[in-house]
């Protein structure tokens, strides 16, 4: 716990900072949003049916026009700041080791490598957590604070939450770049290329209908009108996420027990 | 049991050189030195003894256990301190010796308390703004602070002032006397001379010699240099002169072998001045290992 703790410690200011911004901005652009589609009608949604932004977010602009849908409209932007997010802290949580030459300190005590490996692990897990938590909170309160709207709160947890998992499968990345190339000292850069590149994957994907690439990239896993529609994420996405997840965890782990501390090399 | 057993380890780095077939023990309380060269591969000797990096071939144990198997075990009986001092820069040094003490799952209040008044050292300091000579004083509070039964210590006198390099010493001589062995690495020679009780010799990644200082003195050289009223062409043709100067009525030049021959050597001429000093170990190396 001894590593959990001071790693945890040394995410505090990240975890405050990022749960304030996530909570904090869906709270004040949900309502914003939604008093959008409050006063609009078959004419307005006619006017966006051809949009290409939403054929490439995999959503329809009927489906936009719900509070639900907007939800998941904005959904699909946070998820780009919180798969940064989930990438650059557990890049940075290996890598920082290199970069400070702390590693000396850190491997030559009385913990494994794993131990060490899922202390990292799990405290990049529980700042995703709490940052993904702050911003469904977020979202939750907004839709209380808006009049007349009714949503399917299910239905909204499962979007949410879909936002944690995205971030989530990013922290896994972000694991398995920082066991590879521990030596990089740009996390944060490359974790936003990394973001970019899937979330155009994902988007042409769905431009080009072709869902086997869909596979490839985490904005792909979580279709909100699927949710909306079958009141739960599909199967076959549920299934390759784990798989993916724990394989990449197991890989990574495998190679943090074996690498050599080397800086700079 | 020996506190550290090598056999024959390498360790290749693709093109670059590492160590090769190194093989050596260090005895449960002793001092041991490990000189060489920058490059000679001392770091990558220590680093491997810790698991930092995996060997190419052989083994490396330490209090018997497999250095690489059972390093976390082992980790609890060992101090390291690191050639470069670096550390979480966010931190104060309260913190990071904290942490250290955590992970080692000691309180070590007392001793943390004791070390940095020795050492002069401002716990409530950021790391970042630490001096390099403050940030190796943190290194040695966090290899030291749990009382290990070795200290592994690499270049650890580098950034250090003279006065502080005596309190250091002062303190290992201490750790020792408590019963740990320590492992010093070093190119300083003096500075191993002044603690070490055995030398281990490392070049271009080769063992080239183990040995106990005071034989290496006594079965080394003598630097003589006499002044004389005259000294006689060819008075000084003995076996076992090497480096023969003469300015003068004063000479000097090494000398290894029987001491009374040239004390009698000496006597048959009317001395002046002499000098027969222990020649340093750089000099020794000089002529062992040119």
């Amino acid at each position: 716990m001894t590593v959990f703790k001071y790693e945890l410690k040394q995410l505090k200011k990240n975890i405050i900072i990022w749960s304030l911004s996530m909570g904090g901005l869906i709270f004040l652009m949900l309502p914003v949003y939604l008093g959008f589609i409050s006063g609009s009608d078959v004419l307005v949604t006619e006017a966006l049916k051809n949009n290409p932004i939403f054929e490439a977010l995999g959503v329809s602009a009927a489906f936009i026009m719900t509070p639900l849908g907007m939800f998941s409209f904005l959904n699909s932007f946070a998820m780009t700041a919180a798969a940064i997010h989930g990438m650059s802290i557990a890049f940075s949580s290996h890598t920082k080791e290199y970069a400070n030459k702390s590693a000396e300190f850190l491997l030559t005590k009385p913990y494994s490598r794993n131990k060490i490996f899922w202390s990292k692990t799990l405290a990049c897990m529980t700042d995703s957590l709490i940052v993904g938590a702050a911003y469904i909170a977020g979202a939750g309160l907004a839709f209380t604070t808006v009049k007349g709207v009714r949503i399917d709160w299910l239905a909204f947890l499962l979007i949410g939450i879909s936002l944690v998992f995205v971030e989530l499968m990013f922290m896994v990345f972000g694991t398995a770049a920082g066991t590879f190339f521990s030596n990089v000292r740009t996390p944060v850069l490359i974790s936003s290329c990394v973001m970019f590149g899937l979330f155009c994957l994902s988007s042409m994907s769905k431009k080009i209908h072709q869902p086997a690439l869909g596979y490839l990239t985490p904005f792909s896993f979580f279709n909100p009108v699927s949710i909306t529609e079958t009141g739960f994420y599909q199967w076959n996405y549920v299934v390759w996420y784990v798989a993916l997840g724990v394989g990449l965890l197991f890989i990574s782990c495998r190679t943090f027990l074996k690498k050599d501390v080397i800086f700079g090399g | 049991m020996n506190a550290i057993q090598i056999n024959n380890l390498s360790k290749n780095y693709g093109e670059h050189r590492g160590i090769e077939n190194i093989s050596f023990s260090v005895e449960e309380g002793e001092i041991f030195g490990f000189i060489g060269p920058n490059g000679a591969g001392k770091s990558t000797t220590i680093r491997t003894l810790l698991a930092l990096i995996r060997p190419t071939s052989g083994s490396a144990e330490i209090f018997g256990k497999d250095c690489m198997k059972q390093a976390a075990e082992i980790a609890k009986d060992v101090g390291y301190l690191p050639g470069e001092s670096a550390y979480y820069d966010n931190m104060t040094v309260r913190e990071l010796v904290q942490y250290a003490a955590d992970l080692y799952g000691v309180k070590g209040d007392g001793k943390i308390k004791e070390l940095s008044r020795r050492l002069d050292l401002d716990l409530s300091r950021k790391i970042t703004d630490l001096s390099l000579g403050n940030k190796k004083k943190a290194g040695i509070l966090c290899a030291l602070l749990h009382s290990p039964k070795l200290i592994i210590l690499d270049e650890p006198t580098s950034g250090l002032d003279p006065l502080i390099q005596q309190e250091f010493f002062t303190i290992l001589k201490e750790e020792n006397k408590r019963g740990a062995t320590i492992f010093f690495s070093s190119h300083v020679l003096s500075e191993v001379q002044k603690i070490c009780d055995r030398v281990g010799i490392l070049k271009e990644g080769k063992m080239i010699g183990v040995q106990k200082i005071s034989e290496l003195r006594a079965n080394s050289h003598k630097k003589i240099s006499v002044t004389a009223e005259e000294i006689p062409a060819g008075h000084f043709d003995l076996e076992g002169i090497t480096s023969f100067q003469q300015d003068g009525n004063t000479a000097t030049f090494m000398f290894m072998g029987n001491i009374g021959e040239i004390l009698a050597k000496l006597s048959a001429l009317h001395v002046g001045d002499l000098f027969i000093e222990e020649p340093t170990l750089e000099e020794i190396f000089m002529h062992y290992y040119r």
